[in-house]
């Protein structure tokens, strides 16, 4: 019955309407569902925040509010406690590609119960995140007592290394950059151009193993239990296509647009640690894999299980991409 | 007036005091915190970490528990115009009308909050950078609300006496 | 029905219940709920009220509406408000209207230290308009003249429309701040120039006073001026020094008055309790307000109709500048009914691409009208944020009352953002200089 009415979903994401993640990811996914299920299935988008707020999307899509959504795991932090291993400190992911790749497949290894209440189209992430300054920062030294915009884990992190984190949102970043009320932020590429934050800073500190951040691409379990089978065999089909052919490269694309512009527009100067700086940094940061998997212990979670699977699926895909 | 409407009139105005007062002191912890945090940064260099979520957990408190307050002082702001050209009677029972309509509504805003606040508990949620839960925040929205429910069926019945009385 | 019926229907019942007087924050909750309820469910429409009041509330970018609220009080309890206003009158209250003249630079210079349109409206209201009411002016000049004059705050930086704005569009935050300026000193100067008309054709409105000496003018600031800039250099100063962000600007402002009347012996423990009282009463008041407007604009945004209209407006076969004016004016309308970050929000993902992509306008251009456009929408009923914000400050005075002043700043807006249109070098030659 209603085999010929279309099914209409409410996708809710926190990206700007020009932003990639809208025109390629949302919008190409649902261009390639419709031409799958022959229009039987239409997705709207809901982007900026129109929906639901960044940190309710999941929730939102848990309790009915949109059908699918499109958010950080970090955003709501306790939530996901297992999925936290992917964007811990001291794992080199060299560009998104892997750093998707390795989520995507580390996630349905796990199947972790955190988010089992929701049916995951896809996992992608950021990639390696650096450091952009307002000074040089070769060394370990020259980071110390250095005012760093970061939140959550990266604050963390910062804060092992010597730094000082100052919590405040991305919108405030600019300005406080600008004013220099902080010397410096830790994010992926992208930010320097998307965010302009290339026009407040002058060094780019090249540090692929400080950060990454996961995004989930989630649909609601009742939405997909109320599918008939060709519907959720289409989407099943076509997130995985999307994934690996627009969502898993998303960022490097970005990223590497960003370098350009930042490099040549704005002569940004880029900083490359020498391999003994790198180690010394790497091993300040290795305390928090550790106090993570005391955590899991902790909450009763295969925290040495996902932390070994991240460590060898993160060097066969960076040898990969 | 029944003795026990009284009585329940009293205990509400004090909790509506009683919250209202809370609320301003979070309004100045805010300041406090804020600023110490800043000279802290600025002088000490070893800024507050968690002053971000604290601003934005005492600010809920702040602004929830003086909700209720703020109906009883008739602080939330409606269009008077057209009510005020009918008679006190039927002025009386439009109040009555709009407040009970509130009353329902809010009531089910509580219960719903308090589910919310029961989904953050168990999902485990927890600040960005500090990892204080903040389900107990909730709770407090949800305490709040309630007590701006209890002022608004107090007000609903006051207002059904004056549409009988009159 | 269609979800675009269902959102029509939503918005009449929302007109019902203000008309039964309803408290409006509560009827844009309810007919914000009632609608999602329909076009959704009961179930998500609850979890979006519980989720958008809890949001809002403990947002970390609003609290600095309630931190400069407890300024404005404290500073209006502790009479250095009072003395503010000593000083102007001597200086400018010969002129007509020109205390009300005087209040508009005092929001441009606030501005420069607040980035909020609201916060800007409930601060200088809370100081300026109890002084204008001693002078007797009239309601309507000193209510209406702040709800407008809130919009300088925005204009000029810092400015959270246009980091809101940048955001979503991608552009130079710091190009916008810069683009602000110029309209900033337009729109002030248009205001005063109203505010001079209206109480010059009509004595009542802005009452002129006797002219004084400098020697009695400059006897006031003895008073406690220098209190005032103190604590504006301070915040201006360590805005542009970077010891603080915008939002913490706030707090700073609000410590900065506290500590100074504590000391010098002006703040007692009454006025604290007022100021406190008073401070939580308004911010109870404005952000159950937004957090009502942000639940209606889910339901909006779920009926479609703001993307519906923005897709028909840029289809139209019409010169850029005529299909400019009919989005200028569908934005008049949803102002009506929407608030106005709400309705930044919401529309910037449609409008933005028709405007700069098809029409070919500049992107910064554009920011500096969007903000105009949202200084229109909070001062416009049944739904103008920053009229319902002076109307829990003047709470003896009519909502009727203030609306019915609105229309002659609306006008200096609208002429504002005309000449914007015709002069579009007006907002980029600063931009410009940069780069
Ligand atoms: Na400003
Ligand atoms: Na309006």
């Amino acid at each position: 019955q209603g085999a010929d009415k279309p099914v209409t979903l409410r996708l809710a994401h926190f990206f700007p309407a020009t932003h990639p993640a809208e025109t390629e990811l949302v919008q190409g996914l649902a261009k390639a569902l419709d031409e799958a299920t022959k229009g039987r299935l239409k997705i709207v988008s809901y982007p900026g925040q129109t929906l639901l707020a960044a940190p309710e999307i999941y929730d939102g899509v848990v309790t009915g509010i949109a059908d699918i959504g499109l958010s950080c795991f970090s955003y709501t932090r306790g939530r996901f406690p297992l999925l936290e291993v992917f964007e811990l400190p001291g794992i080199t992911y060299e560009n998104s590609k892997a750093a998707s790749r390795v989520a995507w497949d580390g996630i349905k290894a796990l199947a972790p119960a955190e988010v089992s209440d929701t049916k995951l189209l896809m996992v992608l992430a950021t990639g390696p995140g650096d450091l952009f300054t307002k000074v040089a920062v070769r060394t370990l030294e020259d980071l110390k007592g250095l005012e760093v915009r970061a939140t959550g884990l990266s604050a963390k992190t910062l804060a092992a290394l010597g730094a000082i984190p100052v919590a405040m949102p991305q919108s405030e970043a600019y300005e406080a950059l600008s004013r220099g009320l902080v010397k410096g932020n830790l994010s992926p590429i992208e930010v320097l151009q998307g965010w302009k934050h290339a026009e407040v800073t002058d060094y780019l500190t090249l540090t692929p193993f400080l950060y990454n951040t996961l995004f989930f691409v989630t649909m609601s379990k009742s939405v997909w239990e109320g599918l008939p089978v060709d519907l959720q065999a289409a989407i099943e089909d076509v997130s995985e296509r999307i994934f690996l052919d627009v969502a898993m490269g998303l960022w490097d694309e970005q990223n590497e647009a960003a370098l350009t512009y930042a490099v040549e527009t704005t002569g940004q100067q880029v900083i490359t640690l020498s391999e003994e700086e790198s180690a010394r940094w790497n091993a300040l940061v290795t305390p928090i894999q550790e106090e993570y998997l005391a955590d899991m212990e902790r909450k009763d979670l295969p925290g040495a299980e996902a932390l070994q699977l991240a460590k060898e699926l993160s060097e066969k895909y960076n040898a990969m991409y | 007036m029944t003795p026990l409407l009284k009585q329940a009139e009293k205990l509400v105005l004090a909790a509506c005091k009683l919250f209202d007062a809370v609320a301003g002191l979070c309004l100045l912890a805010v300041m406090f915190l804020v600023t110490a945090n800043i000279m802290l940064r600025a002088i000490w260099k070893s800024p507050i970490l968690g002053t971000y979520e604290f601003v934005g957990f005492l600010t809920s408190l702040a602004v929830g528990m003086s909700i209720a307050h703020c109906a009883l002082k008739n602080g939330h702001i409606a269009v008077g115009f057209l009510v005020a050209r009918f008679s006190s009677r039927v002025r009386a029972s439009i109040d009555a009308m709009t407040n009970s309509v509130a009353t329902v509504f809010f009531g089910f805003c509580v219960w719903q909050m308090l589910i919310y606040a029961r989904s953050f508990s168990v999902s485990g949620e927890v600040g960005l950078t500090t990892k204080i839960p903040f389900y107990p925040f909730v709770y407090g929205m949800a305490a709040s609300l309630g007590l701006l429910c209890l002022v608004l069926f107090l007000r609903t019945i006051e207002m059904l006496r004056q549409a009988v009385r009159e | 029905m269609s979800p675009a019926m269902v959102g029509l229907f939503g918005v009449a019942l929302f007109f019902l219940l203000l008309l039964f007087r309803m408290p409006i924050a509560y009827a844009m909750a309810l007919s914000g709920f009632l609608g999602f309820s329909w076009l959704v469910s009961p179930e998500a429409a609850f979890r979006v009220v519980s989720k958008d009041l809890y949001t809002t509330f403990s947002s970390y970018s609003l609290s600095v509406i309630p931190m400069f609220i407890l300024m404005g009080f404290l500073a209006f309890y502790s009479g250095i408000g009072a003395r503010l206003f000593t000083f102007a009158y001597r200086l400018v209250g010969h002129y007509p209207g020109g205390l009300a003249i005087a209040t508009q630079a005092t929001c441009a210079l606030f501005g420069a230290v607040c980035g909020s349109n609201t916060a800007t409206a409930a601060t200088i209201g809370a100081i300026a308009i109890p002084e204008m009411k001693k002078y007797r002016y009239a309601d309507t000049l000193s209510t209406a003249s702040v709800a407008a004059g809130g919009a300088l705050g925005v204009l000029f930086p810092p400015s959270v429309i246009f980091i809101v704005y940048g955001m979503s569009t991608e552009q130079s935050i710091g190009k916008l701040f810069l683009a602000g300026i110029i309209p900033g000193f337009l729109l002030m100067f248009a205001y005063m120039v109203t505010i001079f008309l209206l109480s010059s054709r009509n004595p009542d409105m802005g009452p002129t006073g006797p002219i004084f000496s400098w020697r009695q003018r400059i006897a006031t600031l003895k008073g406690g001026i220098w209190e005032v800039c103190a604590v504006f250099s301070l915040s201006l100063g360590g805005l542009f020094a970077g010891w603080f962000t915008p939002t913490e600007a706030g707090a700073v402002g609000a410590a900065g008055v506290f500590f100074l009347t504590l000391f010098q012996g002006k703040l007692r423990w009454e006025g604290l309790k007022r100021s406190l009282m008073d401070s939580t009463r308004t911010t109870a008041m404005i952000m159950l307000l937004v957090a009502g407007a942000v639940i209606f604009g889910r339901f909006m945004a779920v009926s479609r109709i703001p993307f519906e209209l923005a897709t028909w407006a840029g289809n139209l076969p019409l010169p850029p500048f005529v299909v400019m004016a009919v989005i200028l004016l569908i934005y008049l309308v949803l102002g009506f009914f929407i608030d106005a970050l709400a309705l930044v929000l919401l529309t910037i993902p449609i409008f933005y691409p028709v405007v700069v992509d098809v029409l070919g306008y500049d992107p910064i251009w554009f920011g500096v009208i969007m903000v105009m456009v949202v200084a229109m929408g909070v001062i416009t009923p049944p739904v103008g944020m920053n009229v319902y914000i002076i109307k829990g400050i003047a709470t003896d005075v009519p909502l009727e009352t203030i609306f019915r002043g609105i229309w002659p700043f609306l006008a200096a807006l609208i002429i504002c953002i005309a000449m914007l249109i015709a002069f579009p070098g007006l907002v980029t030659m600063l931009p410009a200089l940069i780069g």
